[in-house]
């Protein structure tokens, strides 16, 4: 009995030597394109906070420990709220958010933890999914769209809906918005949006949870999905993916060079290219790009590690984590309904994953 | 001692000493785990009322008052007025709906019903129990929200002269009254398994002699089966109504929550404590932690009161049956 456990061992002690060298080579022919080896240090490392940011993130980790085994990455998505509380009490190694943290939060992590680097890993477009008979391609200006969320638009053959849809078979049906009853970085990202473009028609605020002038709540975007495909002139929000899984009608809405756009990974990315890049990297989405097929509802998710690490073996493979997500990872993006980071941020986050002291 | 004879004087005191050991040890463990009990309640209550504080002191006495909950805004607004209420509002009327069918489904189990098929029908009950309340949430979604809506609208557009039914905005769906229908059925088996269980408690001469005496069928669970019944049926409904004020998961799913008090049961909207602490906590920040602590002392205390009133019940209802007052 206790030989063959020593047998076991020494065979499960060899085949990840024989595993670590074989991953070496597939690095070359790896399947995702890329040429770049993957730095690969062994150990365990977890990270929890948006759900947002979980599919890919969960992506990242297989093609990241397929490439490097010996290393195991876990990630939670229990929220960003939740996440930037557990990167503050140590209990995880990175965090992730989808709103930066706020001066309080960052202060707390700081003298827990030390200096935080914050980093943009990953970004996506906000869909606006709908539920009206007859209607398949439903165009919105950001005025109508504010209007429609403020509870100042109530049917769907609305005259500014008109406008905006010309020659439309409009139906005479209520509109019924549908929110988050949860706080959600997917919330604040849509009413960031909506006070841009439209501040004196939302007046709601932006936050990862307002005050509603109109609508029902529903839980999470897998909620909010399920409720716009339940009632009958629904009208609600969610990320990419969850209006793409439940096939419901996506609308397109009118960015600032007049066209109406869908937010597919080419539209989102170029308007995420057209944020401004701060040092710290602490970037906020513009609402308002130009170019002309940017989908504007598009925003960034952030993940937090301290800028020096404490434990040098963990820190290496956050590191190596980190470079391959700001990577070669990003061409995962548009097959999970994300889009890849702009090259230009690529670069800047590699340096400060780069910049992380182990 | 004094009266064991002396030959036997030393193994007789042994044996003394054994079980008196062995007392001592039985009593230890069950002082110690009558006080843990006792210790886990009053840490409850410390904890939440440590976590609590600061929120409390924030809010002040708004937060019985007021009915939104932003309290991680600037300034912060939050307060568990519109939760309590619909906390108690959708489990009183789950119980409303549960009641009549659980204390009918026990009777028909253990009175009417073939022994065999009155077995049967007590492991499907049981098995209702041990479905995760998230299933139960998830099928409230999407199975059982749409079609109670024929029937709410049919309520609505023919008696919605009574404000309970009434539904000012023609949209049905995710409303406190199907959440309290998902509730019900939750906490069915709850009632009806222990309902079952006091039933069949009830001696089997008091049937016979009703029997004897020319009752129907119907006298006879009225006069003998029911009277005796009445202070565990009472416990019965206290449990399940203690599980449908904390049940958290499924009423998140289905309400559409919303912070306002309203009796109009057919209208989306509606929230519960428990069910706001599901959908609030991931993405709280510092002072919604403790709002979120705060309220669930308040879930806590709601609780603990309604757990008081049924044992005050059922402790008349004891007296009034065995005739002293």
């Amino acid at each position: 009995m206790r030989r063959s456990l020593w047998l076991v061992a020494i065979l499960a002690a060899l085949s990840m030597v024989a595993a670590a060298c074989g991953s070496d080579n597939n690095n070359k022919s790896s399947s995702s394109g890329t040429t770049v080896p993957v730095a690969c240090d062994p150990g365990t490392i977890s990270g929890a906070g948006s759900t947002f940011v979980q599919n890919i993130a969960q992506q990242w980790i297989k093609d990241f420990q397929a490439k490097c085994s010996g290393a195991t990455v876990t990630y939670q998505g229990v929220g960003s709220g939740a996440g930037i509380q557990q990167f503050t009490a140590g209990t995880i190694d990175f965090g992730a958010s989808d709103v930066l943290m706020t001066t309080a939060e960052e202060q707390g992590a700081v003298a827990k933890g030390g200096q935080v680097t914050t980093i943009p890993w990953s970004g996506g477009g906000i869909a606006i999914e709908y539920n009206v008979s007859g209607v398949t391609d439903l165009k919105l200006s950001p005025a109508t769209l504010a209007g429609i969320f403020a509870g100042k638009i109530k049917t769907w053959n609305d005259q500014a809906i008109k406008n905006d849809n010309s020659g439309a078979n409009l139906p005479s049906t209520g509109i019924q918005v549908v929110h988050r009853s949860d706080g959600s970085g997917t919330t604040a990202a849509f009413t960031g949006y909506l006070t841009a473009v439209a501040p004196t028609v939302w007046t709601a605020g932006s936050a990862k949870d307002v005050p509603w002038p109109t609508g029902q709540g529903a839980k999470g975007s897998d909620g909010v999905t399920a409720a716009v495909k339940q009632t009958s002139g629904a009208i609600g929000y969610a990320e990419v993916s969850f209006a793409k899984g439940s096939q419901l009608a996506i609308a397109s809405i009118k960015n600032e060079a007049g066209n109406f756009e869908q937010p597919d990974a080419k539209n989102v990315t170029d308007a995420l290219t057209e944020a401004q890049v701060p040092p710290d990297l602490k970037i906020k989405p513009n609402f308002k790009p130009t170019t002309a097929d940017a989908y504007p509802i598009s925003t960034f998710t952030f993940v937090l590690a301290y800028s020096k690490q404490k434990d040098p073996a963990k820190g290496k493979l956050l590191k190596d984590y980190l470079t391959y997500a700001v990577g070669a990872g990003q061409s995962a993006a548009t097959g999970l309904f994300y889009a890849p980071l702009p090259t230009d941020l690529q670069t800047k986050d590699k340096a400060a994953v780069d910049a992380i002291q182990t | 001692m004094a009266v064991a004879a002396p030959t036997s004087e030393p193994r007789a005191s042994r044996r003394a000493r054994d079980v008196r050991r062995g007392d001592r040890i039985f009593r230890g463990l069950t002082v110690g785990a009558g006080l843990l009990i006792l210790g886990l309640i009053v840490a409850i209550a410390v904890f939440l009322v440590w976590k609590a504080l600061p929120a409390l002191r924030t809010a002040g006495f708004h937060f019985f008052t007021e009915k939104t909950w932003f309290p991680d805004a600037k300034p912060a607004k939050f307060g568990v007025a519109a939760l309590a209420f619909g906390t108690v509002l959708s489990s009183v009327i789950a119980l409303v709906l549960v009641v009549p069918v659980a204390i009918g489904a026990a009777l028909t189990l253990t009175e009417l019903a073939p022994r065999r098929l009155g077995t049967m029908g007590g492991y499907l009950v049981d098995v209702l129990a041990a479905v995760p309340s998230v299933v139960y949430g998830l099928w409230g979604v999407y199975f059982l929200v749409p079609r109670l809506i024929p029937m709410q609208r049919w309520l609505s557009d023919h008696v919605g002269f009574i404000p309970l039914f009434h539904n000012t905005n023609n949209t049905f769906g995710r409303s406190v009254f199907a959440a309290s229908a998902v509730l019900a059925i939750m906490i069915l088996p709850i009632i009806a398994a222990i309902s079952r269980e006091v039933f069949r408690q009830v001696p089997q001469a008091n049937r016979e002699a009703a029997l004897a005496l020319g009752a129907t069928r119907w006298e006879t669970i009225r006069m003998a089966v029911l009277p005796p019944s009445r202070s565990g049926v009472i416990g019965a409904i206290m449990l399940g109504l203690g599980r449908a004020l904390g049940e958290t998961i499924a009423v998140a799913l289905v309400l559409a929550a919303s912070f306002n008090i309203s009796f109009r049961i057919f209208e989306p909207g509606g929230n519960t404590i428990a069910a706001n602490i599901a959908t609030k906590f991931g993405e709280a920040g510092s002072v919604g932690r403790e709002a979120l602590i705060a309220s669930g002392l308040v879930l806590f205390a709601i609780t603990l009161a309604v757990n008081m009133a049924a044992r005050a019940v059922v402790y008349r209802s004891t007296r009034i049956a065995e005739g002293k007052v």
